[in-house]
């Protein structure tokens, strides 16, 4: 592929993305008032196992040499216990019909899955990303500390506030929002290295951080979701999966991005 | 793969394009190998892939990305971007270990130094290959005729000489002759170690027969006053010449005859005599700032075996056709 051509790929490839996310997220929130929730929790895996099956497939064919075959290797796991997870919460929602959110093996599965993407994340922010200025680690630091700041007593607020008394829950969803921080922070760094915000120092091949952008997304959705496990506004949960669809299409896209250009076949 | 500067580019183009070739390898393999090893590390396969992907979305080949350090730095941050620069650091990092293993000559000062980048050390990692090549060439070669082109910081030229002497050291009944054609020409800097040399001051000679008139007229007196030095006594000895050159004077004098009819005798004596070494130090210290007679001076240097610049110390041997390309 010559340059020429591939700058056609790439305008292609953007198109489809953008289409693509368009299309999720039209699709739930059109959905009737009653289905929204039961749309959203048929995408999620769906997405999800799309981004599992070609992190699977990048690890057959990269093997697990090297730094970023263990990080890749780490990726897939991660990737695959959310999977189950997130086909294991749509069983419960959909087959077995469990309208209260209620701590289940989705939650533990999840919980588990941070520990290899975490590891994934700060491996490749220490690989490509080695370079982040003391000012903008600073910065990135205080954001979250201002984002905990505010959201962790917003959340236990509206717990004592809400009809739901399921202690271990609330913990649950305080676990997410520490744990998505861990690797919001390397991907924030990674963000903000990547040149995406300066197109002198972009990479061809690297012009956008597909999978950091992606933890991002899904870290969003988890404080909207630990909000509306906590307060008991189930009927609100559907608003977070387009996020997390989202979230897990841009990874299934950044997948396919590193198994085109950075796999040898 | 050393990085030529722009002030001496022309003066590498010109010994390039006199038919003489740049051999040690030696920098090249040790920098490939430190790359290579550097992205195995992080993956083969995502190595593979890279030198891949550049290769081919600029088209260039994976020997001609690799074996040139300026160009795959480049194509790698074009490609990869700022996510590029680890990978430089990297291989920094490696090459300075290599450095500091192999016993270079650098000091912690370098190491600390940021701005003292991979280019750097290449150069350096180069210059120590250059000189070993240099030595070597020097301590096995009984005959040879080269010609070092030297600026004002002549600091390996004086290297080179200081060695040639010290081989010829051990050498009995050597003979050591000197040609000066160079108004700063400083006898203790290269000679302080030996007594018995000869020196001729042919500055004198030319200033006094420096006239644009005189030039062509006085062509016949100019070889009688070479003949002041006996060369043919020489045919059949143990001798070293050095002949220092001032180019920035002979340009001065508009007067090259001088030195074409020295190259043409110690080409002569080169042809008889099979255990001598001419050595013609040129100072080319200006050749970027004006204008000089370009074919002289390639006439000049093709009249040499081996080429040494000063800045970066490279060694250029002259292109044979029967060992190059019918072996």
């Amino acid at each position: 592929m010559n340059l020429e051509s591939f700058y056609t790929f790439r305008k292609r490839f953007l198109f489809i993305v953008g289409l693509s996310l368009l299309s999720v997220i039209l699709l739930i929130s059109l959905s009737p008032e009653n289905q929204k929730e039961n749309v959203g929790n048929i995408t999620n895996p769906i997405s999800i196992i799309i981004a599992a099956s070609l992190s699977v497939l990048i690890l057959y064919r990269q093997k697990t040499d090297g730094e970023i075959g263990k990080a890749f290797l780490m990726l897939t796991i991660g990737l695959v216990v959310w999977a189950v997870a997130e086909i294991l919460f749509t069983y419960s929602g959909i087959i077995t019909l469990e309208l209260e959110r209620n701590i289940m093996l989705s939650d533990l599965l999840w919980l588990i899955g941070y520990g290899p993407l975490i590891y994934y994340s700060l491996k490749m922010y220490v690989l490509f990303h080695n370079y982040s200025s003391k000012k903008s680690i600073a910065v990135i630091l205080i954001m979250m500390i201002i984002y905990l700041a505010y959201v962790l007593p917003f959340i236990i607020d509206t717990y004592g506030s809400s009809s739901n008394e399921d202690l271990p829950l609330l913990y649950i969803s305080i676990s997410y929002l520490l744990l998505d921080l861990i690797f919001i922070f390397p991907a924030s760094l990674v963000i903000l290295n990547s040149g995406i915000f300066d197109t002198k120092n972009q990479g061809v091949l690297t012009f956008f951080p597909w999978m950091f952008v992606a933890m991002i997304i899904i870290g969003l959705a988890d404080s909207i979701f630990a909000y509306t496990s906590v307060s008991g506004y189930y009927q609100l949960e559907w608003i977070t999966t387009p996020i997390y669809t989202s979230g897990y299409l841009l990874m299934a896209f950044g997948l396919y991005w590193h198994y085109k250009f950075f796999i040898y076949k | 793969m050393y990085s030529k500067n722009p002030v001496n580019e022309k003066l590498i183009n010109l010994i390039e394009n006199s038919g003489f070739i740049y051999r040690n390898q030696t920098t090249d393999i040790v920098v490939k190998d430190i790359v290579l090893n550097v992205l195995n590390r992080i993956g083969k396969s995502y190595s593979k892939a890279l030198i891949y992907q550049i290769c081919s979305l600029y088209g260039l080949s994976q020997n001609e990305l690799l074996s040139n350090y300026e160009l795959f730095e480049n194509s790698l941050t074009r490609i990869l971007g700022k996510t590029g620069y680890p990978i430089i650091l990297r291989i920094k990092k490696e090459l300075l270990k290599y450095l500091i293993m192999n016993k270079f000559d650098i000091n912690i000062k370098d190491i600390l130094d940021p701005s003292f980048n991979v280019h750097h050390i290449i150069d350096k990692l180069s210059e120590s290959y250059n000189y070993q090549l240099i030595s070597e060439n020097l301590n096995n070669n009984k005959r040879n005729h080269m010609i070092l082109l030297s600026n004002n910081d002549d600091k390996h030229i004086k290297k080179i000489i200081t060695n040639l002497v010290q081989i010829s050291k051990n050498i009995r009944n050597i003979k050591r002759l000197v040609i000066v054609l160079h108004d700063q020409f400083d006898e203790k800097r290269y000679f302080r170690s030996i007594s018995d040399i000869d020196i001729y001051y042919v500055n004198d000679i030319v200033s006094s027969y420096y006239s644009t008139d005189k030039f062509f007229k006085f062509d016949e007196n100019y070889n009688n006053n070479i003949n002041l030095i006996n060369f043919e006594q020489f045919d059949n000895s143990n001798i070293q010449i050095f002949c220092f050159i001032d180019i920035q004077r002979l340009n001065q004098l508009n007067n090259y005859k001088i030195l074409k009819i020295l190259e043409e005798k110690f080409e002569k004596l080169y042809n008889l005599n099979e255990l001598i070494q001419i050595c013609c130090i040129y100072d080319v210290s200006n050749i970027y700032a004006k204008e000089y007679e370009i074919k002289l001076l390639r006439d000049f240097i093709n009249h040499h075996n081996i080429v040494i610049v000063d800045e970066p110390l490279i060694m250029y041997q002259k292109f044979d056709v029967k060992n190059d390309i019918v072996k």
